[in-house]
């Protein structure tokens, strides 16, 4: 069955807090730190992990509270191939998000992990190569 | 004396008024690995710490718990000098899995975590599909060269004879295990302060090789020893 392209990108925007760390659901399967799997090729629909951030405890995306995953939307209906899209977890941590980060970006400080972590993982997830981010087709 | 007794007695009443919305639970639990070899059965534990905690959930997105782990691999030296390691993996949610059937009494974390403590003492078998990560290392000096381990084929990985017996999980009041893998794997404190994973590598992951999958918090949540 064909899943209409909006409805997929709500799903998708759903599924960066399904899977990974912290996540809201769990399989408990073997090796799954947590959530369902984020294993580079699971397919969700049409849609396919391309790349994630980092979900060990002692890496800088979980000390940061940032989680992101890309997908490879070659094969869904209305993209193109080699389409990406990248699914970022918003504020979702009262203390840890909103007050230390969320804060200090909208004041206009720009110097913060979650933004050095979101361009690194846009840069990678998007398959970025020249200096301009708008060189790419990812969807955000 | 009399206004710091007020004093006191205020902020009693208030963490006792916290802590009846938004509860705090917290238990050791022991994993243990049984392995038969032909020179005899091997064993190894490792004990860690698990809390669970409600908090106020003010953000749509937010969830109304949280969790910590302090804990490190099962580190099972085998008689022919390699090491079998149960990684930590989903620490914080095994007894939950072992000791519980869904649906679960009162909210699904904590409601379990609540109920924790009345296992003390009791070893359960965990169940294949709850098995921690099992993996070893070709050069245990290498990280590199991490390797998954197949639970229902260890001889695959250790020799003709090798095989895993069972692993079970303990409520316990035994000391948190700490030092036991930083004792064998050397490189561990010197990748978790770089912050990299097995593979020398740190950001997104484009791949499902093994050594760029598992970082230093696989085999030990917490500081170097």
């Amino acid at each position: 069955m064909t899943i209409a392209k909006d409805i997929l990108l709500a799903i998708l925007s759903m599924d960066a807090y399904n899977r990974g760390y912290g996540s809201t659901v769990s399989d408990n399967g073997p090796g799954d730190t947590d959530g369902l799997s984020d294993a580079v090729g699971t397919r969700i629909g049409n849609a396919q992990v391309r790349s994630r951030s980092d979900s060990d405890p002692n890496s800088d995306e979980v000390n940061a509270g940032f989680y992101a995953i890309a997908y490879d939307m070659s094969g869904a209906a209305g993209f193109s191939a080699g389409d990406t899209v990248i699914s970022y977890r918003g504020t979702d941590d009262l203390i840890e998000d909103l007050v230390p980060t969320d804060f200090p970006i909208i004041q206009g400080s720009y110097d913060e992990e979650h933004l050095k972590l979101a361009a690194a993982f846009y840069r990678s997830g998007s398959g970025l190569t020249s200096a301009s981010p708008r060189s790419t087709s990812a969807t955000i | 004396m009399k206004a710091f007794m007020i004093a006191v007695a205020l902020v009693a009443a208030g963490v006792a008024a916290w802590r009846i919305p938004y509860p705090s639970y917290e238990w050791r639990q022991k994993i243990t690995v049984d392995v038969d070899t032909p020179q005899g059965p091997v064993s190894a534990s490792s004990v860690a710490e698990i809390a669970w905690w409600g908090i106020p959930k003010i953000l749509p997105d937010a969830s109304p718990r949280d969790w910590s782990v302090k804990a490190e691999a099962v580190v099972l030296p085998l008689p022919n000098g390699r090491y079998l390691f149960a990684l930590v993996g989903s620490a914080h949610l095994i007894a939950r899995a072992v000791l519980f059937d869904p649906p679960y009494e009162g909210d699904p974390y904590l409601g379990p975590a609540s109920r924790m403590r009345r296992f003390e003492g009791q070893v359960h078998d965990i169940q294949p599909e709850n098995y921690p990560l099992l993996v070893t290392f070709d050069d245990v000096s290498d990280p590199m060269t991490v390797k998954r381990v197949d639970p229902d084929d260890l001889a695959a990985s250790f020799g003709p004879g090798v095989t895993l017996k069972r692993i079970t999980l303990e409520i316990t009041d035994e000391p948190v295990t700490e030092g036991e893998v930083e004792d064998v794997l050397q490189w561990w404190c010197g990748l978790k302060q770089s912050r990299t994973r097995l593979n020398g590598k740190r950001g997104p992951i484009s791949s499902n090789e093994l050594s760029n999958n598992l970082g230093t918090g696989a085999f030990r949540v917490g500081d170097c020893t």
